[in-house]
């Protein structure tokens, strides 16, 4: 390179000229560049290097006289370097541009991006001019940036992995949820069905020692038959529970508010249980406070299926001293009682206070045999109480007493509509006083439900018909016409729903009557579905006659009231269609046949009859009424027929009764017309 | 059981008879006879000697309880069924003492018409 007048560069001859003449043939360039740049020849030996060279690789210029080219690159790149450079030599065209690695004289290890010169023609040298860029910052950004990313890719994709997992996990999840509530609704259903099972014989047993306990005079017969009773009685509250915790597990429990005077509820409530108390000598205090809301609406059956489980536990659990009762307002939240229920008994350890609310737990296994119960009463209440949104809260101390508190929201209520609603079902209950005969049917399978349904109804002063299948029951409402039917729900070969739609279909008579289910099946949803299937009420076995009673009333009450209005409304009606479809069991034809005789026949006797009272002849006159009240009676030409029945009596100037007769046959002909054009 | 029985209507309304006929359709009888009075009753009957008479009261000429009168003097046997708007204990008790056999109250639907045959012994 030094001294040469060849030029490798391009452009204007003129400006290198200068710039040869000005710089000294590039020198100073080369010396100053910041690029390194070194000439070597055939063999590698370096020939020239600048001070950017000598101070990337860190050398005195002296002493890299006679090193070689290969000394500053890194063992391993040392192939790759020369095989580019011979390449070149022998006339190819490797890559002018390529990184590789150096080594300092300190041994650190540099990157460095080489720019090869072009091959010179005729070059003594025959060696390389390379310009060489320091790029290990470059390279060690751009790796640890690859790394980032790689370690980027790596967490990636485990958080892809974990994502996966956890679906897997959330699936799982909803499986086992799934399963858990296929469970609890096959547990809900298998309580149900047991209880189902349990209570229909038990119906039988409690039903018939009740019965027995009446008429039994044998004082030692009477101890067991009373033996027999309370078992029983215990057994039905076990299965009564179980059913209710199911219900409420199954969230299948409703809200029932109602309003009442709380004062007169909850002291009723109280004195009910002075007799048990009593009995151990114990008593009972009861203290309201003068704030207390009169009337309230809340679910009271709810808050007294509580309060008698907490009260009762407290005489249960007390051999001596007293049990308190007292309701106050909750002073911590408006619109929120307070139930505090306190008694002298036996207390609660510390270590049983929290299982006291799980199923069949009591203190401890001792206690159940000392005292009985089911175990389930308190964990009920406590559901009953989540269910109505309040809080159930108790301290105790062992052998002092315990104290059992109940928060419960209410809403207050308007006295004066109370006193409205109270009068008017005092009002509605007078009507219930009516008595009337009723036509009652009662449908089982099991001859001892027979039997102690009819002796229940006997006592309520009413005398069922008994059969024992649905078929029976078909073949009796062809021919009676009953106000209620109770039917047995579960029995073979033709089940009570069934038996219901074929009466319906069936049996015109019975289509109206009010058909009663008799079951075991106590569920609170079960309601609904028997109304959907065309029964009109329920009643769960084994029946309080008091619930009987309730049930009889009602219907017989609503019975009195529709008599009152069908024969104020039928007597009105001049065409009974429904009537005499039903008569004429659909024979278009005939129904035409007959009712086209009548229309012939009756303007001719009504004019007989006014010829007849112009001449005061009565009797013709009652003699053509009688047999037009007969044909019009059979008919179901209802207000006719009572007209002429009027006129069959008639023996005075009526001209107002004959004159309203003839216009009402007119109107009756007219509808006959009306009704054989639209049906015919 | 009616079967192949012999049954007289005596009403002097067209309508009731045909009314009875309907219902009568379906009983299997074996012969079925319509009278529009007392004296077409005894006529008919002298011929046929029905087993069962439907027989209404009021009728012009000859009556219902005249007609029961005279058919009894022939016969115990033939049921009669009296037909009456009379709605009365009184009048019931007046057709049974009168010779009939049952006590039919107009209006009166298929299964009423049944059930007081059958109670009359057929």
């Amino acid at each position: 390179m030094e001294g040469k007048s060849h030029s490798p560069f391009s452009g204007n001859p003129e400006s290198v000229n200068i710039i040869d003449r000005y710089y000294g043939n590039f020198r100073e360039l080369v010396e100053k560049s910041k690029i390194a740049i070194c000439v070597d020849d055939q063999n590698g030996k370096i020939i020239y290097c600048n001070d950017r060279f000598l101070e990337i690789f860190g050398y005195q210029r002296q002493e890299v006289h006679q090193m070689s080219i290969f000394d500053f690159i890194y063992p391993e790149d040392r192939e790759k370097v020369s095989k580019n450079h011979y390449e070149r030599l022998n006339g190819q065209e490797p890559e002018t541009t390529y990184i590789f690695r150096g080594v300092r004289k300190d041994g650190n290890t540099i990157y460095l991006e080489v720019n090869v010169g072009d091959t010179v023609d005729n070059d003594p040298l025959n060696g390389t001019r390379s310009y060489l860029v320091d790029v290990t910052e470059y390279i060690k950004n751009k790796n640890e940036l690859e790394n980032a990313k790689k370690q980027l890719e790596k967490t990636l994709k485990e958080i892809m992995v974990t994502n996966r997992e956890l679906e897997l996990l959330s699936e799982r999840t909803k499986i086992i949820a799934k399963k858990a509530e296929t469970a609890n609704i096959a547990k809900s259903e298998f309580l149900a069905n047991m209880s189902h099972e349990i209570r229909t014989p038990m119906t039988a047993i409690v039903g018939i020692a009740d019965l027995l306990l009446d008429e039994e005079c044998d004082q030692e017969k009477v101890e067991q038959l009373k033996i027999i009773k309370e078992s029983g009685d215990h057994l039905l509250k076990l299965i009564n529970n179980i059913l209710d915790l199911s219900k409420i597990e199954s969230r299948k429990m409703e809200f029932e508010g109602i309003s009442f005077n709380l004062l007169l509820e909850m002291e009723s409530l109280v004195k009910g249980f002075i007799p048990k108390a009593s009995k151990k000598g114990l008593s009972i205090e009861y203290e309201l406070t003068d704030e207390l809301p009169k009337y309230v609406h809340m679910d009271l059956n709810k808050l007294k299926q509580v309060l008698i489980n907490i009260i009762g536990n407290a005489i249960k659990f007390t051999e001596k001293g007293y049990i308190s009762v007292m309701i106050k307002p909750d002073e911590k939240y408006p619109n929120k009682l307070v139930f505090r229920i306190k008694d002298t008994g036996i207390g609660i350890r510390e270590d049983e206070m929290e299982s006291i609310f799980q199923p069949f737990t009591q203190g401890d296994g001792s206690i159940s045999k000392k005292y009985g119960g089911t175990g389930l009463g308190l964990s009920i209440s406590r559901e009953l109480v989540d269910f109505m949104k309040g809080e159930i809260s108790v301290e105790s101390e062992v052998g002092l007493g315990t104290v059992f508190e109940l928060s419960l929201p209410y809403k207050d209520i308007d006295d004066e509509l109370i006193e409205d609603s109270q009068e008017k079902e005092i009002k509605d209950y007078m009507v219930t006083d009516r008595s009337s005969t009723l036509e009652i049917l009662a449908v089982d399978d099991n001859d001892m439900n027979l039997m102690v349904v009819e002796q229940l109804f006997q006592r309520l002063g009413l005398d069922p018909d008994l059969v024992e299948s649905g078929f029976d029951a078909l073949e009796k409402c062809k021919k009676i016409t009953y106000d209620m039917i109770f039917m047995d729900i579960s029995m073979p070969d033709m089940d009570g729903i069934e038996t219901t739609a074929r009466i319906r279909k069936e049996c015109p008579r019975n289509r109206e009557s009010v058909i009663i289910a008799m079951t075991a099946h106590a569920m609170d949803g079960d309601r609904d579905s028997f109304i959907q299937q065309g029964l009109d009420d329920y009643i769960s076995k084994p029946f309080d006659r008091e619930i009987l009673r309730g049930l009889v009333e009602k219907y017989r009450n609503e019975k009195v009231l529709a008599i009152q209005e069908k024969s104020q409304v039928d007597g009105d009606i001049l065409l009974d269609v429904r009537e005499l479809k039903l008569k004429f069991e659909n024979e278009f034809d005939f129904i035409e046949e007959i009712m086209k005789m009548f229309m012939n026949e009756a303007p001719d006797k009504m004019d007989e009859i006014l010829l007849a009272f112009e001449k005061r002849d009565f009797k013709t006159v009652n003699d053509t009424a009688h047999y037009m009240k007969g044909v019009s009676a059979n008919l179901c030409l209802n207000k006719i027929t009572g007209l002429f029945e009027n006129l069959q009596h008639l023996n005075q100037d009526d001209i107002y009764l004959v004159n309203e007769t003839k216009d009402c046959l007119d109107s009756t002909i007219e509808k006959i017309r009306s009704f054989l054009r639209k049906e015919v | 059981m009616l079967k192949g029985r012999k049954v007289l209507v005596v009403d002097d309304a067209p309508i009731t008879q045909n009314i009875l006929k309907f219902f009568f359709k379906g009983m299997d009888i074996g012969l079925f006879e319509v009278a529009g009075d007392g004296d077409e009753a005894l006529k008919k009957y002298s011929q046929n000697h029905h087993d069962l008479i439907i027989m209404d009261l009021r009728m012009p000429k000859l009556d219902g309880f005249q007609a029961i009168e005279k058919i009894r003097e022939a016969s115990e046997e033939t049921k009669i069924i009296v037909l009456s708007g009379l709605d009365s204990e009184e009048a019931r008790q007046n057709a049974m003492d009168n010779g009939a056999d049952g006590f039919l109250l107009k209006p009166f639907n298929k299964e009423d018409l049944k059930k007081v045959i059958s109670s009359a012994g057929l």
